[in-house]
């Protein structure tokens, strides 16, 4: 096995444990919660205990903890999360329907926060201390403070309805024709997808601007950047190859920490925008006890975490020669 | 059986506290009670077919398979999708089958012992993938909602029939074990007709599982078009039937779990439609120019009710066991007030566990009145008498209870808190335990609480009282989750549903609610209009307390009122 393949393989592991551990843990705490799938989900409460007891047993719900569990774990094991109870339908497929949006949407909001906060922490780096600097830095705090959902009704109110540039939510026009072209369908998309990304975008962008504005600063001060300086090197050519360059390391490893923040955003900005993604789709879940999907949903949630971690370990250790190092001598 | 009433679906919203709302919504919207106003000029002009309707809601069905379907959404698209024998009359008459309309049956002949019915179906009736709709489909349905194995909540309601044969393709015959009042209501009400050549090979168990459920159907004026899950659903006009076209082309459910989101689509135009309008938004609906709103007298009630028992227990709970300190709880409050902190002026004060619009209704009754005063005695006089601190207590223990609300109902949080206050006043020490539905339903299920605010939703039948407040629902997992048990009560509601005379039907009723009334082992407090905010280009017919959407199909827009969406997407008539 190669210096770089055992760490791997450990952080595999690791991540894999995680996963059981947060699927196993979010198996017992959700049946444990008051309420099950035919009184939550349904809103006929007053359906029979016989009716009720009827479902249960006809979906599995009726058995000791454990013994659902195990059973539980026998169709995991055959790639089946079960029967979501509040859509009637595979988790699995429910899921793979909600996926790709929350993925369309966090890759968006993510592609909008990191460009617009590190471009903006790099100018108020290269303008310490200016108006612009201190306005920039006022006004990312003020965003930063807002929650996610207010600032989801909010942008929903201003663009969606006083000044109606947007749709109101969904992710796609309800009345749109079967015959409607790629073109046309990917623009309305594309006009959906604006608010709740810039809402997403929104709740992020401060704290990026705000660690490239003093990653950058720190570079600004090393010894390499003041050697490049006294040599000679073009002020334009040190600001890009030696301080803005090392200062990219710490966004590798904010990009790894921002996808379970985007994850647990989404949830907000999914529910306000009518957004058909995997956040929405958990909360509605909870509220249903829709015991398999809540599962299902923590467990591609716990997945995608995991490997936003591997990857962003993954980047940084290729972008710093000092963090190879470290794992080669960890081998 | 009685029907079975359904605990409200949606949670009371809150109340604004701007004054006079419905005053504003009646008068700046032009509108008021019903929604058959369109002159007759519109109406011949709206005679042409077309439009599209959406619907914009919070809410989404898992299903829509009618025999295991429980959510109200679901039953108003399967409403459209399929058809029931015959349909209620907007006067909600369960008595016999006056007011009844034909439907999937043209007619019907009542056997000499009126223990049987036959139905003659209309001839051109088409299931939506062309096949005729036959007798054997009406009896295969009818077997289908009884079987133990579907476990379908309507089994229950049609308990007094005893089973469905074919006499000829078109002459389904029902036959009933008992003459009864109801039993043509119970028939025809609860049961919509399925196609056997679908469903007969579906696994009874998981009726919902089944791709019918998804995809399902029928021989409605609507036929299922597409539904994309957390997105939309659609149906578009069935013309392949031979029979009466929908006037609509399409109705559109678009489905935003945010009911600001949801109201925002129809604020902006997005959408036609949005049902339980909260009264913080009635001023919206009134400025919006395109927006009416339709003020009806719905099915719904608000009412608080107390565990008469020590949680699941036999005991008599020391507070609620006994019947003058109930009166007392009930003349302390004053429900005007609380109604108007609920609902602003969009509710009535509930008169008992009824709501005005359904036949025996009582609207005569005479409440408790509010008399803090009188409260005070009886509780002293019951022995509770008030310590240094104002608050009463009898042989050591104090009168201090919980009361259980959903967190999620802003209206029933605001009204326990007005509860709160006015009990303190005259020394009762009352605590609020908000808690999310699901945990709310489980704890009434599990009768571990000391008293709840609760909503129903009625059901036009007589009956259902049996399961809200009678001794029928005080069972384990029954509604009457307050327990409260009275031979009284239930020999006159007995009586009542016994008698096909609807005048002593209605004589007996009053006597069943002046007799819980007076036993006070709930207090009834709201009664909300029905709100429905809608497009001014919808030319509504037929809207029912029970069901606004139930002539959909006969709805209708005008050409010149139409917009650019309303043929967006849509694909030739079928």
């Amino acid at each position: 096995m190669t210096g770089t393949a055992r760490p791997l393989l450990a952080r595999l592991a690791q991540g894999a444990l995680v996963v059981a551990l947060v699927a196993s843990a979010v198996f017992v705490l959700v049946r444990l919660a008051p309420g099950d799938p035919f009184a939550a989900a349904l809103d006929d409460p007053a359906l029979g205990a016989e009716v009720r007891a009827r479902w249960r047993a006809a979906y599995g719900f009726d058995g000791p903890i454990g013994a659902q569990y195990a059973r539980w774990l026998g169709a995991l094991a055959q790639g089946d999360l079960g029967w979501s109870t509040s859509r009637q339908a595979p988790v699995t497929r429910v899921i793979a329907d909600a996926l790709p949006w929350t993925l369309l949407l966090g890759t968006t909001a993510l592609a909008l926060a990191f460009g617009v906060g590190m471009a903006t922490g790099a100018w108020q780096a290269r303008h310490r201390d200016s108006p612009g600097d201190r306005t920039l830095t006022a006004v990312g705090s003020a965003v930063g403070a807002m929650p996610d959902f207010w600032l989801a009704l909010v942008l929903l109110l201003a663009f969606a309805w006083w000044w109606p540039l947007f749709p109101v939510g969904g992710a796609r026009d309800p009345l749109m024709g079967a015959d409607a072209s790629t073109l046309v369908r990917a623009a309305d998309v594309a006009r959906h997808l604006v608010l709740p990304a810039a809402a997403l975008a929104l709740s992020l962008v401060a704290g990026v601007a705000r660690l490239q504005r003093s990653a950058v600063l720190d570079q600004a001060r090393a010894d390499w950047v003041r050697t490049a300086r006294a040599k000679g090197v073009a002020a334009r050519h040190v600001w890009r190859r030696h301080v803005w360059r090392t200062a990219l390391l710490p966004m590798v490893t904010l990009g790894g920490l921002a996808l379970p923040g985007i994850l647990g955003a989404a949830v907000f900005v999914e529910h306000v925008f009518a957004w058909p993604g995997l956040g929405g789709l958990a909360a509605a879940a909870i509220a249903a006890r829709d015991y398999h999907l809540v599962t299902g949903c923590a467990i591609v949630g716990t997945v995608l975490t995991v490997t936003g971690s591997l990857l962003a370990d993954a980047v940084a250790a290729r972008l710093d020669p000092r963090l190879r190092d470290e794992h080669r001598g960890a081998a | 059986m009685p029907a079975s009433p359904r605990r409200s679906p949606l949670p009371r919203r809150a109340a604004t506290r701007c004054a006079t709302l419905l005053v504003v919504a009646l008068s700046s919207t032009g509108c008021g009670p019903g929604g058959d106003d369109a002159p007759a000029t519109t109406r011949a002009t709206a005679a042409a077919t077309g439009g599209t309707v959406v619907i914009a809601t919070p809410t989404e069905p898992d299903h829509v398979i009618p025999p295991v379907v429980s959510s109200v959404l679901g039953r108003q698209i399967d409403d459209l999708l399929f058809e029931r024998l015959a349909d209620i009359g907007p006067a909600l008459n369960t008595v016999g089958d006056a007011g009844f309309t034909p439907r999937l049956a043209t007619r019907w002949t009542w056997s000499a012992d009126s223990l049987s019915i036959a139905f003659s179906l209309d001839p051109a009736a088409r299931w939506h993938d062309g096949r005729p709709v036959r007798a054997a489909d009406v009896a295969f349905t009818y077997a289908l909602y009884k079987d133990p194995a579907v476990a379908s909540p309507a089994a229950a309601l049609l308990g007094n029939v005893d089973s469905v044969t074919v006499r000829d393709s078109l002459t389904a015959v029902a036959w009933f074990a008992r003459r009864a009042p109801e039993q043509f209501y119970d028939a025809t009400h609860h049961v919509v007709i399925l196609p056997a050549h679908l469903l007969a090979a579906a696994d009874r168990a998981r009726l919902a599982a089944a791709p019918f459920a998804k995809r399902p159907v029928g021989s409605g004026p609507f036929r299922f078009d597409a539904w994309t899950p957390g997105e939309r659903l659609v149906l578009v006009a069935d013309t392949t039937g031979g029979r009466r076209r929908a006037t609509l082309d399409r109705v559109v459910w678009t489905f935003a779990k945010d009911p600001t989101t949801a109201f925002t689509r129809v604020a902006t135009g997005e959408a036609d439609i949005y049902e339980n309008v909260r009264p913080d938004r009635v001023a919206e609906v009134a400025r919006n120019a395109a927006l009416r709103l339709d003020v009806a007298p719905g099915l719904d009630y608000h009412y608080v009710a107390f565990n008469l028992h020590r949680d699941a227990g036999a005991d008599a709970h020391p507070v609620f066991g006994d019947r003058a300190v109930r009166r007392a709880l009930t003349m302390a409050l004053d429900r005007a007030a609380i109604v108007r902190v609920m609902f602003d002026t969009l509710a009535r004060v509930a008169l008992g566990p009824f709501p005005r619009a359904v036949a025996t209704a009582d609207t005569a009754i005479v409440p408790l009145p509010h008399a803090p005063d009188s409260a005070a005695r009886l509780l002293d006089a019951a022995g509770w008498v008030r310590g240094a601190d104002g608050m009463r207590a009898k042989g050591g223990v104090p009168l201090a209870f919980s009361i259980l609300v959903p967190s999620v109902a802003a209206s029933r949080v605001k009204a326990a808190t007005v509860m709160q206050a006015q009990w303190r006043a005259v020394g009762v020490r009352v605590g609020i335990e908000q808690v999310d539905f699901p945990a709310f339903l489980a704890r009434l299920d599990a009768r571990r609480f000391e008293a709840i605010i609760g909503g129903w939703s009625a059901d036009p039948g007589a009956g259902a009282v049996r399961q809200t407040w009678g001794r029928a629902g005080a069972r384990a997992g029954g509604e009457n989750a307050g327990r409260y048990v009275s031979a009284a009560f239930d020999a006159h509601v007995d009586s009542g549903l016994a008698t096909f005379d609807r005048g002593v039907q209605r004589a007996h009723f009053a006597a069943a609610w002046r007799t819980i009334v007076d036993d006070a082992p709930g207090i009834w407090l709201s009664e909300p209009w029905r709100l429905v905010a809608m497009h001014r280009r919808l030319r509504p017919v037929g809207m029912r307390p029970d069901a606004w959407w139930a002539r959909l199909h006969e709805w209708t827009i005008a050409p010149d009122q139409r917009l650019p969406r309303d043929g967006a997407g849509t694909l030739a008539a079928r």
